[in-house]
Formats: C-alpha cells, sequence, structure tokens
C-alpha cells in the first residue's frame, strides 16, 4: 500500500501523469500472462522524472515496477506487492541514427519494429526479432535480453547494446559506455542490466548497434524423417550460418500438412525452415551446401519472394494451430547447446508417453531454444503439471541447459531457479542485488526470493 | 469458437488512440479487457473507465491484427452501453461546436429531389453543412446518367456507437447509397447499404495533386477500395471524442498532419472533415468527391 503523502509527493513530480483511479490500475494489472494489483501508476517523460521516482522510492520503502509495453509471457512487469508501475510508454522517442558509427539511440519505450522500420529506410538493420517485436519495446527487450528467429546468425539483443543509460533503485543515473565497439575500461557493468529484468535498474535510453541490411534470401523448407536425422543440424547450420533454423515439431506437422497439402516435402515427422541472408549469390550457395550435406532429408525450396513467403507463413501458422488443439496446458522455452536438441526431442515424447500429455515443440532449432507446449485435459492434477515441468527442467540441466532462453524467469520459473542455479549463484545473485537495492524496492519478487 | 483475449498486445501498436497516449487505458487490449469487466460486473464505471471506453475512435485497425479474431471495437460498443442512456428515437445532436443546431425532435425521412431509382443517404450534416459538395455529388450522377432521389434521415450514428440501432425511413432490404464515411459503419450490417464511392471505381485512383494527401477511413478499406495514389489511415471517427475528449483529438489530428508530411488532407468522412476544419483551420482540407468531381469534369 502507498501512504497518501506519497501519492502526493508521485504528484508533484508527475503532475496529471501520475494516477491511482480505478480503470488505470486494472490496466496496468496484467502482462501477456501474470496478474497483479497496482496501487498507482505513473508515466514519467524523461530521465530525471524516473531517479527522483526511485530515490523516493528507496527512502520511503515502496515497490517500483517498471514497464514497457505490457507484452511479456513470466510476470516480469506485475506488481506482486503492489507498488507503483513505473510505465516507460511515453519516453519512446528514436533519439538519434548514426550513419557513420552505425548505431540508434532511442528512449526504452520505443517499439522494437518502428526501430526496426525506421532503420529499415536507411538500409540498415536491427537483428533482434523476438515474436512479439511488433508490440514490444526496446527497454523491455533489453531487459529480458529478447532473442528471435535470427538470433541463430545474428546474437539476441545483448550482442547490440553498445551504450545504457541506467537509473539505479537509489536514484542515480549512470551511463554505461556508448558508441563504443571495443571498451576495457572498467568493469563492464553494462551488462549486469541486460537480461535482469527490470531488477537492477531502469534503462532510461539504450545506444543500439545497427548491421548492414541483407538483400538476398534463400529458404527451404526440410523435411526430417526421425530424431536421429536432426544429428548435425545444429553445426551444419551454425558454421555455415544460417539466418533461421525453426524446428516445427512432430505433433504440429500432421496438422500443417492439412492446411498446407502440396506444400510441404514428403515423409516429414520433423520441419525445419533453414534460410540463409545476404547478399548476391552467397544465401543460395550456403543453402545448396547445407542441403547436400543432408542424405536422408526431403526438402522443399523456394524458388522467389512469394514461395518464401509461403514457407514462412507455414512457420506462422504454428501458433495458431497449437491454439486450436490445446485448451489447457504450460508453455515453456527452455534451453539447451543446440547439438543436444535431437536428445531434447526424444526426452519430449518420453514426457509426453510418461504423463500422458501431448506436446508441441517448435522453436529455434539452430540456439538448441525450444518453445515446449505441454497440453492436457480438464481432469489432469495440478500436482502433476509441476511434476512434468521439474522433469522437463532438470533433463535441461541435464544436457547443459537453462530453463528460459528468451522470456526469463519473472514470477514464473522462480520456484525452479534452484535446479539451473548453485546455491552459490543465487547467494551471489541476492549479493549484487542488495548492493544495487538495498531496500529491495525495485521489482520486488522477481526471478528469486530475497 | 468462444475465443477470448490472449493479452498479447499485437492490437496496441496499431491503435491511433495508444499510439497518442502511450497508456494501456488508451489501447484496443486495454478497451477490450475493460469492457469485459465492466459488462460483467467486476469493475464499476467510474470516470476514467468511462473515458477510455469512449476514447476508441471505431477506425477498425485492430480487429484484423487479433490473432484469435476477436471483434474489439463490439465489445466496446457493448459496454458502452452499460452506461449511456438510449434513446429510441432517431435522434439528431447538438453539433454546436460547428454552428448546427437540431431540434432534437423525432425525424421522419422524405424524399426530398430527384426522380430516379437510386436511393441516396447523404446524413444530415452532409446536407446542413456541407451542401456545396453535395452539389457536386449530385452533378457527377447527373453526369453518369445515374438518376437518384435524396433521402434526408439520420443515420443515427451518435447512438449506434452506443450499441443503438439505426432507423431508416425505407423497407428493409431496399438498396440505398451512404455518403458519409461514418454512416457507412453504422449502417453497413443492414443488407441494403452501400457506399457511394463504388459508382467512381472506374476513375480510381484519383489523381491528387502532388501535395495532398487521402485520408482513408473504414468505408473504403473495408471494401478494398484504393482511392487515391497516395492515401494514409484515419485515426477513425473523432466526432464524438470531439465531444469527449478534444486534447485526444487534437493529438490524434496533430499525429494525421506529421503522417501527412503537411499536405494537403483528403477526408472521405464528412464527421473527421467538420472537426478537422474546426480544430485546424489553416491547414488546407477537402471531401474526396472534390477531386473525384473534377477528375470527371475534365475527362
Amino acid at each position: 500500500m502507498i501512504s497518501r503523502s506519497i501519492k502526493t509527493c508521485l504528484r508533484k513530480i508527475f503532475g496529471d501523469r501520475f494516477s491511482d483511479e480505478t480503470g488505470l490500475l486494472f490496466a496496468y494489472s496484467y502482462d501477456a500472462k501474470f496478474e497483479g494489483a497496482p496501487d498507482a501508476v505513473v508515466f514519467p517523460v524523461d530521465s530525471d522524472e524516473v531517479s527522483r521516482l526511485l530515490s523516493l522510492a528507496t527512502e520511503e520503502g515502496f515497490p517500483v515496477i517498471p514497464r514497457g509495453a505490457g507484452t511479456g509471457q513470466t510476470g516480469g512487469s506485475i506488481p506482486v506487492e503492489g507498488g507503483v508501475v513505473l510505465s516507460l510508454e511515453r519516453m519512446n522517442r528514436i533519439l538519434e541514427l548514426d550513419r557513420e558509427n552505425l548505431t540508434l539511440t532511442v528512449e526504452p519505450g520505443a517499439i522494437t519494429g518502428d526501430v526496426k522500420s525506421y532503420v529499415a529506410g536507411f538500409g540498415l538493420y536491427y537483428p533482434p526479432d523476438p515474436a512479439s517485436y511488433e508490440f514490444s519495446t526496446i527497454g523491455g527487450n533489453i531487459a529480458e535480453n529478447a532473442g528471435g528467429i535470427h538470433a541463430v546468425k545474428y546474437g539476441v539483443t545483448a550482442n547490440y547494446v553498445l551504450g545504457l543509460e541506467v537509473v539505479l533503485p537509489t536514484g542515480e543515473m549512470i551511463s554505461f559506455s556508448g558508441k563504443l565497439y571495443k571498451n576495457a575500461t572498467g568493469y563492464d557493468l553494462r551488462d549486469i542490466f541486460i537480461g535482469s529484468e527490470g531488477t537492477l535498474g531502469v534503462i532510461t535510453r539504450a545506444v543500439l548497434k545497427l548491421v548492414p541490411a541483407p538483400e538476398a534470401y534463400a529458404t527451404a523448407l526440410v523435411g526430417f524423417p526421425d530424431v536421429s536425422s536432426i544429428r548435425r543440424l545444429a553445426s551444419t547450420v551454425r558454421s555455415l550460418s544460417a539466418s533461421a533454423c525453426e524446428l516445427v515439431g512432430k505433433n504440429i506437422v500432421p496438422i500443417l500438412m492439412e492446411n498446407f497439402p502440396s506444400t510441404l516435402p514428403p515423409k516429414t515427422s520433423y520441419l525445419m525452415l533453414v534460410e540463409f541472408d545476404g547478399f548476391g549469390d552467397e544465401p543460395k550457395r550456403l543453402l545448396d551446401s547445407m542441403l547436400s550435406s543432408f542424405r536422408e532429408v526431403s526438402f522443399v525450396v523456394a524458388r522467389d519472394d512469394s514461395e518464401r513467403e509461403r514457407l514462412w507463413d507455414i512457420r506462422r501458422n504454428v501458433s495458431p494451430v497449437i491454439r486450436a488443439n490445446c485448451t489447457r496446458g504450460v508453455s515453456e522455452d527452455i534451453v539447451v547447446p543446440p547439438a543436444s536438441v535431437p536428445e531434447m526431442l526424444e526426452f519430449l515424447e518420453e514426457l509426453q508417453a510418461e504423463f500422458s500429455v501431448k506436446i508441441f515443440s517448435f522453436g529455434h532449432a539452430g540456439d538448441g531454444n525450444l518453445h515446449v507446449n505441454i497440453c492436457y485435459d480438464e481432469l489432469f492434477p495440478e500436482r502433476q503439471i509441476e511434476q512434468l515441468l521439474e522433469a522437463l527442467f532438470r533433463k535441461t540441466v541435464s544436457l547443459g541447459g537453462a530453463l528460459s532462453g528468451e522470456h526469463g524467469v519473472g514470477i514464473a520459473k522462480k520456484r525452479f531457479l534452484d535446479i539451473y542455479l548453485s546455491e552459490e549463484s543465487i547467494r551471489l545473485h541476492r549479493r549484487l542485488k542488495r548492493i544495487l537495492d538495498p531496500r529491495g524496492i525495485l521489482n520486488p519478487g522477481k526471478i528469486f526470493d530475497e | 469458437m468462444n475465443e477470448s483475449c490472449v493479452r498479447c498486445g499485437k492490437c496496441n501498436p496499431v491503435c491511433p488512440t495508444y499510439r497518442v497516449s502511450g497508456n494501456e487505458l488508451c489501447s484496443p487490449r486495454g478497451r477490450y479487457l475493460l469492457g469485459e469487466r465492466v459488462l460483467s460486473g467486476k469493475i464499476p464505471a467510474t470516470s476514467d473507465v468511462v473515458k477510455s471506453l469512449l476514447s476508441c475512435t471505431d477506425c477498425y485497425l485492430c480487429n484484423p491484427i487479433c490473432p484469435v479474431g476477436l471483434d474489439i471495437v463490439e465489445m466496446v460498443h457493448r459496454a458502452r452501453e452499460t452506461f449511456f442512456v438510449r434513446d429510441e428515437s432517431c435522434s439528431r445532436f447538438s453539433l454546436s461546436g460547428f454552428g448546427i443546431d437540431y431540434k432534437g425532435e423525432k425525424y421522419e425521412g422524405k424524399m426530398s429531389r430527384g426522380d430516379g431509382s437510386v436511393l441516396l443517404f447523404p446524413g444530415c450534416l452532409v446536407i446542413d453543412s456541407f451542401g456545396d459538395t453535395l452539389e457536386r455529388l449530385t452533378e457527377l450522377l447527373a453526369c453518369l446518367d445515374i438518376p437518384f432521389v435524396i433521402i434526408d434521415a439520420c443515420c443515427n450514428y451518435p447512438d449506434w456507437f452506443k450499441g443503438g440501432k439505426i432507423c431508416l425511413p425505407v423497407e428493409e432490404e431496399t438498396e440505398f447509397y451512404v455518403v458519409c464515411s461514418s454512416a457507412y459503419i453504422s449502417l453497413k450490417k443492414d443488407a441494403g447499404v452501400r457506399y457511394f464511392l463504388s459508382f467512381f471505381e472506374d476513375v480510381f485512383p484519383v489523381r491528387l495533386p502532388d501535395n495532398a494527401v487521402f485520408v482513408q477511413e473504414e468505408a473504403s478499406r473495408s471494401l478494398g477500395l484504393i482511392v487515391a495514389d497516395r492515401q494514409i489511415s484515419s485515426p477513425g471517427d473523432l466526432l464524438l471524442i470531439f465531444q469527449q475528449d478534444s486534447g485526444m483529438v487534437h493529438l490524434l489530428f496533430e499525429r494525421l498532419i506529421q503522417q501527412a508530411r503537411g499536405d494537403v488532407l483528403v477526408f472521405e468522412s464528412f464527421h473527421n472533415l467538420a472537426v478537422f476544419r474546426s480544430l485546424f483551420p489553416d491547414v488546407h482540407s477537402y471531401h474526396i468527391i472534390d477531386f473525384i468531381h473534377r477528375e470527371v469534369m475534365e475527362s
């Protein structure tokens, strides 16, 4: 609960960009998966206001929950102990394109899709493309270290953050690095904030790295008859630098076969959408090289842009297919070393049989990051869901993997964190959190308990 | 199948009111979820809730984006019914901001002129405030040898946007052509409704001068018409928002001017044209009929 006097202070800072009205509190109580109950919402327009808010929060001891577009999957922007939701939506400007240094400076509320479109107009490319990129924000993407389809070649959001301005939980504003591609001066503190899920600082400005936009593509839909034929896929796509390697799992393929009868390659248990991007003939040459190194597969190669679109449509149809065939379930985004994907797929078959559930898996096989949708009926007992998830995460970690490749821990995976992180690591997490946030006011209740 | 909102947020960035406000309360996702809870009684219709539900401009840009196929606009309308007083009669509303006063009595439609077979429905705003443009339209129809009759009636848009039904002085399923794009949206579920722009498809895309841009409404968008060679999307119908939240209307039109990059704005909605002219009298604005008229007369 926030006292009336604190609300008065907040009104002084934010004016009519402070509210505790019914409708607004509701609108800022949810993200894509979770709900909470904020006491107030504020909309800063600059980092100075953020700094004043956090100083006040540390002094008075009330929670502050940073929020971008509120499209997260793990409850990262949801208040668990009440408090003030800090919406960065109005700090959404693209500030500067530097064509000499190939950088873009933006405010955290800028929508990633807008950033991508903007730089594309100059022949440049900002590669990170989480599934939500058209509606999520750069700040949110940085806080979650968002990935996406093209991470297999281009890397994740962390690889594109050159500079950050952050407001610490105690209110200090600090800038980290800038338009530098190399920096060995002082600890690399910038990177602590990337993927910190809004628990160590509030991002108020980012300097993003840009690359030249590719001009040519070569795309194929590859059908694998069984799991063993997928071995060597990861090493092949990674050494050839495929720009996309997207798996469609066994249970989804037959449904897609019905919707796209003539487009899919024959004799397919698993489908992989593979794409190479670049310039001139290079993508085609690389695709041919990849396809010739797999004997047991069948494939369909896109001969022009419209065929390429049709192949991507198949991949885009995966989520609607799962939604239509799965009324109740959980969805996880585990990550394993890429070469362990076949073993994980075999394990998912066993898990499916053991628990009598239906598992729809798909996603970024080239990164080893699979979206695993586990579906069950209304009679499936709750405690079995926990057992099932624990089994999934334990297997993931035993393969050298981690609980989440992209979605973060947030509220959703907190209780499983010690499956992946050692006691020493969790203690170190807590120590770092205490140093930066002595009163534990910034986004409490996320990732781990303090 | 009864789909429910999955809260993905995909609808938000296409919404003009979300874009200018940066506020979830003025977003499709926010209004949909709030509307659901107002209808079920879980959330009371407090003033900020009412303001949120009124902030939707019926541009319909959100509906096609929704991955589970929700009719977001319809939810908003249904929710509005819970706090709006409905008026069962064909009501005209006061547009005193534009110097138009209606008597507020129940209006019986009448056939006013013409002697032909096409029923033309301009709507009250067109007849009362855009007489010149209506003249040009009737000249065009005469040029194309289309005999018409004008129905002088109210489309009941102000009641429709709160979930109301329109009442027209014609028999059901009679074919008639609506002239105002907002009236078309409120009437289009009726079997007989047509949109007047379909008469002119042979001249599309209309040649606009280099410094003009067409502001496309849901009417021509829903019919898949490419009306002019340079067109941008309208932020929706802003007439009634104008009476509730002129700050929002200002922001929406400012954004529209930015998107037009300062060019002359050519509307298909008489509502928006009327509001725009009253707020931005120094920016040149027209109705598309003016340019179709020029195109047809010159050829």
